[in-house]
């Protein structure tokens, strides 16, 4: 079996032109809405300060907060369950499914759940399991993996969905032709599953320990007709989601509906305090909630702590020149992009993750974006110095540089040397096609011509005729 | 030990010093400068609800001409300004009933508009509910090729009615 790279898949995305085709769309979406929705805010700056604020203070007293939340929960008649690794979690939901006798069970979009690879569990277990939220469902169809945590088909076009829609939808001839209709016939199909499932699935975007609620944030409607019409309830969340009450909330709802998707708040914004109750007109006679570490309880006494502070709003994917031009599939994991370079090293550490982190140019667009502050460059550094996976080539090469780099007068005239040398090679044409040893750069970028000597001895020659 | 004790016991591992404040989440994303009604009413349109202003007198009958066009019609516990949403909760009216219906119809009193978004949080978990739903505009999805949709699968058409205190519809 072939180890799936970076690398690799990185490579094979960039000759994908319907794929770049589909990115752009989703690059000038996802970052003008973003851009629009900030610059109507009296200071994003405080915003941020808040939401991070709000983070910290999870962080800072995580244990006693979750203590509070299930007591919460218990005291409404609900479960909390913990998972320690993927596996428990799958038990559990398995559990909790057979104890319902379900045969149904709807899908809010969980990335917990993408993260534990719970579906296929499901299914292996006999299970019906139906996707509702629109992107999750056209990539079921389509037997694929979210490339996005936000919007998990962004890398599917118009044409793709129309024929997966085509090919699972017997409802013969019809036009599929416009969006509207495409949505509308998701909407048709998927509305008979959320009125006969047994058992609905939904992640979650917080967890208040002051009330023990669970908050739902969505667009579509699907998360809420997943968590109400089933006889039972079931939340995925991982163990930092818990924030400690509404203030704090609130704090993160305003920095996440504009990071995300541009907009001010989300359509839906739920809190789901648990099962039905006398007073409720309606309602699931089960609720739990599992919570999941996977490693997230080792983070937080070490240097990666601050990525525990993310919610999960994509802004550094949609604004990461790496990710634009790839995609989410290239990183071959559940979270892409920055993001997903600093927490699939952590949560997975596959040798083959630690490419995710060296695949930056250390813009820092990442950093400028992410509503809470997590200094995601950094983080990336740091893992890049652990060296997993990095040859004993560029470690060679790092430490010539870095010798180079302590001797100027040599450094300036191996930089000379090399800029004429490069101008030679180029002759008259504007640019140099490939040079040695250079193979992996000069394959998809050509080496401009270099202009008259070095930027020091053009200087240099400036100022002389001063 | 159970998982949970396993996942408290490294979770209490170390402390760390406690830097951060308990305050958080007060500050707006934009000061409220005209009147809370206007600038609820600003911010809903904006998201795709349409906002009627009703009378008393009105209010009954137009609930039921919704009614009759087949719209489901529910009161609203408040409503924020500063997002333009109203609060529904599972306790007044079924999740299912707001969210399966092609039209949605929320009945707000005027002096139930609240300023801000922690302020309406604050208020609403006063009493215990299952469901709180805060809903604003009606149900989209950009899912295909990042092209807004609006009718995923909750309400297409969202209608704001408001009228003055006292009554309900």
């Amino acid at each position: 079996m072939t180890v799936e790279t970076f690398i690799a898949k990185s490579s094979e995305a960039l000759g994908d032109v319907k794929l770049r085709k589909a990115l752009a769309k989703a690059q000038t979406g996802f970052v003008s809405k973003r851009a629009a929705a900030i610059a109507e805010c009296d200071d994003f700056p405080a915003l941020k300060k808040q939401a991070r604020a709000a983070r910290d203070y999870s962080l800072d007293h995580l244990p006693d907060l979750l203590e509070q939340f299930e007591s919460k929960v218990n005291a409404a008649g609900g479960t909390v369950h913990w998972a320690e690794t993927p596996e428990q979690l799958r038990e559990i939901v398995l559990g909790i499914c057979k104890e319902q006798n379900a045969r149904y069970i709807t899908k809010g979009k969980s990335m917990v759940s993408e993260e534990v690879h719970l579906n296929q569990a499901l299914e292996d277990a006999g299970y019906t399991v139906d996707e509702t939220d629109l992107g999750e469902y056209i990539i079921q169809l389509a037997g694929e993996t979210p490339s996005h945590i936000v919007a998990p088909a962004v890398h599917k076009t118009r044409e793709d969905i129309q024929s997966l829609f085509r090919d699972n939808h017997p409802l013969g001839d019809r036009s599929l032709e416009e969006v509207e209709q495409i949505v509308n016939e998701a909407r048709e199909v998927i509305r008979e599953r959320f009125i006969r499932a047994d058992v609905g699935i939904t992640g979650a975007n917080m967890l208040i320990a002051e009330t023990g609620q669970a908050v739902l944030v969505t667009n579509e409607g699907n998360g809420d007709l997943t968590a109400s019409l089933p006889k039972c309830h079931i939340v995925t969340a991982s163990i930092e989601k818990v924030v400690a009450n509404t203030d704090h909330a609130s704090a993160i709802l305003r920095v996440l509906g504009r990071s995300a998707t541009g907009q001010s708040i989300t359509a839906y914004t739920s809190f789901f305090a648990g099962k039905k109750q006398s007073e409720d007109k309606d309602g699931p006679e089960h609720f739990h909630v599992v919570l999941l570490d996977n490693g997230r309880s080792e983070m937080l006494h070490n240097e990666f702590r601050p990525m525990l502070r993310c919610i999960k709003c994509a802004a550094c994917m949609n604004h990461c020149p790496v990710y634009q031009n790839v995609g989410g599939h290239a990183y071959n994991a559940v979270y892409p992009g920055p993001m997903g370079s600093v927490l699939t090293p952590l949560l997975r550490g596959l040798p083959q993750d630690y490419q995710l982190p060296n695949a930056s140019s250390v813009c820092g667009r990442c950093d400028e974006v992410c509503p809470v502050e997590i200094p995601l460059t950094d983080l990336m550094r740091e893992l890049r110095n652990k060296e997993e996976a990095i040859g004993g080539l560029a470690k060679l090469i790092v430490k010539l540089y870095t010798r180079l780099a302590r001797h100027p007068y040599l450094y300036r005239w191996l930089t000379s040397t090399g800029v004429r040398v490069l101008r030679l090679l180029a002759g008259s044409k504007p640019s140099l096609k490939s040079f040695p040893l250079a193979g992996n750069w000069t394959k998809h970028k050509n080496i401009p011509k270099t202009p008259t000597g070095s930027f020091q001895s053009q200087w240099a020659r400036r100022e002389k005729s001063r | 030990m159970s998982a949970k004790n396993r996942i408290m016991q490294r979770l209490r591992e170390r402390t760390h010093s406690d830097r951060s404040s308990i305050q958080a989440g007060t500050f707006p994303a934009r000061k409220i400068t005209r009147n809370v009604v206007g600038e609820f009413v600003a911010q809903a349109e904006l998201s795709g609800a349409k906002v009627v202003q009703l009378n008393s007198e009105e209010l009954k009958h137009k609930t039921n001409r919704y009614l009759n066009d087949g719209a489901t019609v529910v009161n609203a516990a408040l409503a924020i300004a500063e997002t333009g949403s109203v609060a529904l909760r599972s306790i007044d009216a079924p999740s299912a009933d707001s969210y399966l219906c092609d039209h949605l119809v929320v009945c707000v009193a005027r002096d139930r508009i609240v300023a801000l978004l922690h302020e309406g949080l604050a208020e609403l978990t006063t009493d215990a509910t299952r469901a709180l739903h805060l809903i604003t505009g009606p149900s989209r999805t950009a899912d295909v090729e990042q092209t807004i949709q609006i009718g995923a699968h909750g309400p297409r058409q969202l209608t704001i009615a408001l009228y003055g205190s006292g009554e309900v519809c």
